[in-house]
């Protein structure tokens, strides 16, 4: 019910100011800060270390990055933008040990390239801030490297793997513009982003089932600035 | 507008660069691990349990290993080097392999046992098993595939304790155990003495010997198969001292043994010739060492006083043979012992033959001559060797052939085939030899043939018919007369029958009918008076002595010799006949008789079977002693 109360909001919102609209295109970069659910990997992670013969720790897990992106809007209406987005996240963990007779890690690298559709409902504006509600929907292209390394006194192996993926996510979030100058603004949001579909495969042998994916869900802040024409 | 494409391009640039970002993983923390220094010890067992693996033949080799919780990675074998494929992984901690001898030459290998387990010090490296300790073993292979053939005793030694046995020290691989045991003679003592796995054991003492025991010892050496070897062995009992005392009586003095711990007695007995009486005693009493014998020995033979230790435990018979402890004595003076003997009158000498060898001994010196050797025929029985009455020539078969040598010089008068050989056994009953060198001879079919030695030629002798058998033939001391004793087996009476050589041949000259058959009977001249001396045998060990004259052929003297007694010597000098009881009980004296006057003595007891020369009033044996017969008459 409350989904319903807030879909009729928006579209009320929409057509009323739709009449004042003054079709305007912006860009923008953010650079944000995000957290990653990855627990399929987490899991990997402990299977990993439950089948190591000697004792091995967790030395990073996925932990909160930075993602970096882009993105052009076209108003459609009074206060409805609407654009591609592109961004960049990447993140990894390491388990492994080390003594004196050697070295082992086992390490993941994710890297995630989304593109989406950014939708932006300006819900308020109050002197230089505007206030906005966004949603940002799309897909990401997943790269995943499991690199595992083993080393002792002069001899080593290591083994990589590689797969790829892809998933639909959804971001709602919601965004604070402050105008700097008149066409320069600041911009900060605040959302959460859900993997809705997740895929993956070995690129070298995509008949492999994985039913480990990478989660790319988690908390996503951003700060960048914004170009209007 | 171009504004806006830079700032476009700028955006783009600058995500671009963005994008290479990666994840950048930390360092892992060093995990503070006591690096392993020092291997700890490890308890290891090889089986065979030898310094140097000596090889003979295959040999099946076990490896056991306690690494305590050190888990064992790899175990290898090496020969020299070369690695011998996975071992066999038998209970925990053991592993084995087996080395063929027959696969390496003959000399030192080196059999190298690599041992690789964990550390433990719970490392990477030690949880994937790259960080181990290896312990290495070494282990010389002396490979002699001859050894098993070289298993054999090394030496017996006689030791104060015993004897010590040594032997070649099989310590090879395949070893598994050496036994010793010992055969004995003697009844219940043979036993098992050593029965070891230590095949560093290779001497032993068997301090169970005794004396005179003829013993074998065996050695068994058990590997893959066996090597045998014995040793026979025997140490003699040193002989006892018997003193012969003037009642014939004796004393025996004898060494205790030299192992008195195994001894229970000592045991004597005398050996005794034919008629001989035995004695035996058996000493307890370890400490006591002499012990007189209270039986009476006799003359004519050999006796033996045989020591035996009897050992401790032993209850059979004492009659096992020993080695040694035999000390042999008899009765009378020693004078050369002879096989056959014969009196040469006039030179106080007799011809003796002893062993291949005839030798003359004179008895009033005591010297002996050079001897002659001949080759007689074999067997004793038919030797037929024989004397002539004075003892100037004697007789004997050599090759089928009878020659007739003179007994001063041994030269040959002359050597005949007289014929009558069967082969190489020469088939004649009686031969007699006169001193002039005629020889006559009664063959089996009872053919008399007469032969003369110094002409070579036969001469043509009395053809005797059924029922009349020739049993003897004798030439009178001058060689003119032959007397022959013939046998009417019809009518079981005796003929004695003179013939003289003239120049047609052989005439008869005398005749005496006896009253018996007289198969056992003998005669002879006698070299001092010529006379016949007819032994009548009458039957039943019944012998009487007549005295009968060559010429008239009357008996001038009977006389009769006790029963049971037979006469075993005669002195012509004397005219005196040795009688010796030969019938069992025998009894412990002989006779003596005086055939002129008929006197009987008792004497001392002939016993034995040897001959018996009989010359002014000394007896002389076969068994090399004689007496003074008068010293030794008992009443």
């Amino acid at each position: 019910m409350k989904k319903i109360l807030l879909i009729l909001f928006i579209l009320n919102s929409v057509l009323a100011e739709g009449q004042e609209t003054i079709s305007k295109l912006r860009f923008g970069i953010t650079g944000g800060f995000g957290t990653f659910s990855q627990s399929d990997l987490k899991s990997l992670n402990q299977t990993v270390m439950d089948q190591l013969p000697f004792d091995a720790k967790i030395v990073d897990e996925f932990e909160p990055n930075f993602n970096f992106g882009g993105y052009t809007q076209y108003q459609l209406f009074n206060r409805f933008w609407l654009g591609p987005e592109y961004r960049y996240y990447y993140t990894g963990s390491r388990l492994g040990q080390k003594d004196y007779s050697g070295v082992y890690s086992f390490d993941q690298y994710l890297h995630s390239h989304t593109v989406g559709l950014k939708m932006g409902y300006v819900v308020a504006e109050i002197d230089r801030f505007s206030f906005q509600f966004q949603v940002n929907s799309g897909v990401g292209f997943t790269k995943w490297k499991m690199d595992s390394k083993l080393k002792i006194g002069e001899e080593s192996e290591n083994q990589i793997d590689n797969l790829k993926g892809f998933s639909w996510y959804a971001l709602p979030s919601f965004a604070v513009n402050y105008k700097i100058f008149d066409n320069l603004s600041l911009v900060g949001s605040a959302g959460y982003s859900i993997d809705l579909i997740k895929k993956c495969k070995y690129e070298a042998n995509s008949d492999i089932k994985i039913v480990k994916n990478p989660d790319w869900s988690g908390l996503r802040l951003t700060l960048g600035l914004e170009y209007e024409l | 507008m171009k504004k806006i494409l830079n700032v476009v391009c700028l955006l783009f640039i600058l995500i671009f660069a963005l994008t290479s970002c990666e994840y950048s993983p930390s360092e892992i923390p060093l995990t503070e691990i006591q690096e392993p220094k020092e291997p700890p010890s490890i308890s290891i067992n090889l089986t065979p349990e030898v310094d140097t693996i000596k090889l003979s033949t295959t040999v099946y080799v076990t490896y056991s290993v306690n690494t305590g919780s050190h888990a064992i990675y790899d175990l290898k074998f090496f020969m020299d080097d070369v690695d011998m494929g996975n071992p066999f992984t038998g209970i925990q901690g053991s592993y084995s392999t087996t080395i063929q001898a027959s696969k390496l030459t003959d000399g030192l290998h080196i059999l190298k046992i690599r041992t690789n387990t964990a550390t433990n010090s719970g490392s990477i490296a030690d949880k994937v098993g790259a960080e181990q300790y290896v312990y290495e073993l070494k282990w010389p292979v002396l490979v002699n595939k001859e050894a098993k053939n070289q298993v054999k005793f090394t030496s017996l030694q006689v030791v104060p304790e015993g004897i010590k046995l040594s032997w070649y020290k099989y310590d090879y691989a395949d070893f598994q155990r050496y036994t010793v045991g010992r055969s004995s003679l003697i009844l219940g003592y043979s036993k098992e003495l050593v029965n070891t796995t230590d095949p560093y054991l290779t001497t032993f003492v068997d301090n169970t010997y005794i004396e005179g025991d003829y013993v074998t010892y065996s050695l068994m050496a058990y590997m893959d198969g066996f090597a045998m070897d014995s040793r026979s062995f025997v140490e003699e009992i040193k002989n006892p001292k018997v003193t012969v005392k003037p009642d014939r009586t004796v004393d025996v003095i004898w060494n205790p043994s030299k192992y008195p711990r195994n001894v229970k007695s000592c045991f004597l007995k005398t050996s005794v010739p034919t008629f001989g009486y035995p004695e035996e005693h058996e000493v307890s009493d370890l400490a006591q060492t002499t012990i007189p014998f209270s039986t009476k020995i006799g003359f004519g033979g050999n006796y033996g006083m045989q020591l035996r230790y009897i050992p401790k435990g032993y209850d059979g018979y004492y009659t096992y043979d020993v080695k040694g402890g035999l000390t042999n004595f008899a009765l009378g003076d020693s004078i050369p012992s002879f096989e056959r003997g014969f009196l040469i009158y006039g030179t106080n000498s007799l011809l003796l033959y002893n062993n291949g060898k005839f030798s003359k001994y004179n008895y009033s010196t005591g010297q002996i001559s050079n001897s002659f050797s001949i080759t007689p025929i074999e067997k004793v029985y038919q030797r037929f060797m024989l004397s002539s009455i004075s003892g100037s020539l004697f007789g004997y078969f050599q090759n089928q052939e009878f020659f007739v040598r003179r007994s001063n010089d041994w030269s040959l008068l002359n050597k005949m085939d007289i014929g009558s050989m069967d082969r190489f056994n020469p088939n004649w009953n009686v031969i007699s030899i006169s001193d002039d060198g005629k020889v006559a001879a009664i063959d089996i079919y009872n053919n008399l043939q007469i032969y003369d030695f110094k002409t070579g030629a036969k001469i043509s002798g009395p053809k005797f018919e059924s029922p009349l058998v020739p049993m003897q033939a004798n030439f009178s001391p001058d060689g003119k007369t032959l007397s022959i004793r013939l046998t009417n087996y019809m009518e079981q009476k005796s003929l004695l029958v003179a013939y003289s050589f003239g120049p047609n041949g052989l005439d008869k000259v005398n005749e005496l009918a006896l009253s018996n058959s007289s198969y056992e009977a003998t005669f002879s001249y006698s070299p001092v008076d010529g006379k016949i001396i007819y032994l009548n045998y009458g039957g039943m060990y019944n012998y009487s002595v007549d005295i009968i004259n060559p010429q008239t052929f009357v008996v001038e003297n009977s006389v009769k010799i006790p029963d049971f007694f037979i006469p075993v010597a005669y002195d012509y000098e004397n005219s005196r006949v040795v009688a010796q009881y030969q019938f069992f009980p025998t009894q412990e004296y002989s006779y003596l008789l005086d055939v002129k006057t008929g006197k009987q003595s008792k004497i001392v007891q002939f016993v034995g079977q040897e001959q018996f020369l009989f010359s002014n009033g000394t007896v002389y044996s076969g068994n090399g002693r004689s007496i003074k017969i008068d010293d030794y008459i008992l009443q």
